[in-house]
């Protein structure tokens, strides 16, 4: 059974980690489940470019996670803050070069103890080419240089 | 180390016709670049999710892709009857030659679940959609039948 969490570290950590030793308990030595952290990924040739898309198209991403939420008068169980840099400085989300990036997922993954990355890369007001630009530069060069980084302890 | 993504699916500006011939192009790029899986939101009656009906757009991604997994995160289970989503998965696994990764859950918000007329609290306690005896014995019976049968069609004639 693979899992997939979008919540900050601190809200997923416990639950990651119980879910490690009950799998430990039950199932021994057997491979891990994927154990998936979904984080908004922008990326750029540069730090600049990369954050000037994402707080725009954020914007509009909020504009429609608020909808239901500000019509109808009630709080979201899994709240996001209405501004990209508050979610970025959270660790929800990133926007930046590719070697930013690489550290960010390697971070991140390494503080939940996920061993899945998976990337929101098309969202609010992103165009089609921003967006295939920013995954281009993600496989070509982010997955790259993860892939070749020594695996973290707690991502085996 | 493997990577998926996902999708709200949240509308933008677009006309809704080129919104959803843009994503699945961006998608068919999710397989060229590597990508394990492709998982998109179910929501409703909100621009946030614009896969209301998850199958239906996992079903276009079935035709547009050869490798990469895809799946609802997550259906939403009070919403469907169980047959009905039973159907639903048979044949998206079947064309998609067994690429989809089945996810369930009772809903984010509970105002998405009113929209159907569900009782939220019915739907945490997972009681407002379970199949009636009666249904899981038609299923059953049916089902086995129709899988099964118990004695191979005739051939037909060339016409």
């Amino acid at each position: 059974m693979n899992v997939v969490g979008l919540d900050t570290v601190a809200e997923l950590r416990p639950g990651i980690d119980r879910f490690r030793a009950v799998w430990k308990e039950a199932r021994g030595d057997a491979p891990l489940p994927k154990i998936g952290l979904g984080r908004f990924v922008v990326v750029g040739k540069s730090a600049g470019e990369a954050r000037a898309a994402a707080r725009r198209a954020y914007k509009r991403w909020y504009e429609s996670f608020s909808f239901l939420s500000s019509l109808m008068g009630f709080g979201h169980r899994h709240s996001r803050p209405a501004e990209f840099d508050a979610i970025a400085e959270d660790g929800r989300a990133f926007a930046g070069a590719p070697e930013g990036a690489a550290e960010y997922v390697q971070k991140q993954l390494a503080a939940t103890g996920a061993n899945y990355f998976v990337g929101q890369f098309a969202f609010g007001n992103l165009t089609q080419e921003e967006t295939l630009h920013s995954i281009g530069l993600f496989a070509n060069e982010v997955m790259t240089m993860l892939r070749r980084a020594p695996a973290r302890a707690a991502s085996a | 180390m493997e990577f998926g993504v996902f999708d709200h699916l949240d509308k933008n500006d677009l006309p809704l016709e080129r919104f959803y011939r843009e994503r699945l192009e961006i998608i068919e790029a999710y397989e060229r670049a590597g990508f394990y899986a492709y998982h998109v939101a179910e929501h409703h009656l909100t621009p946030l999710g614009m896969a209301p009906s998850p199958s239906v757009f996992l079903a276009a991604v079935a035709q547009r892709t050869q490798r990469l997994r895809f799946g609802p995160m997550v259906y939403v289970a009070p919403l469907y009857h169980p047959l009905r989503l039973l159907e639903e998965i048979g044949m998206l696994d079947q064309m998609s030659g067994g690429r989809l990764d089945m996810a369930f859950g009772r809903g984010a918000l509970p105002a998405e679940v009113r929209f159907f007329d569900v009782d939220p609290a019915a739907a945490r306690s997972g009681a407002s959609r379970s199949p009636s005896r009666r249904c899981r014995s038609r299923i059953r019976r049916s089902g086995t039948a129709f899988i099964r049968p118990r004695r191979p069609s005739a051939p037909r004639a060339p016409a």
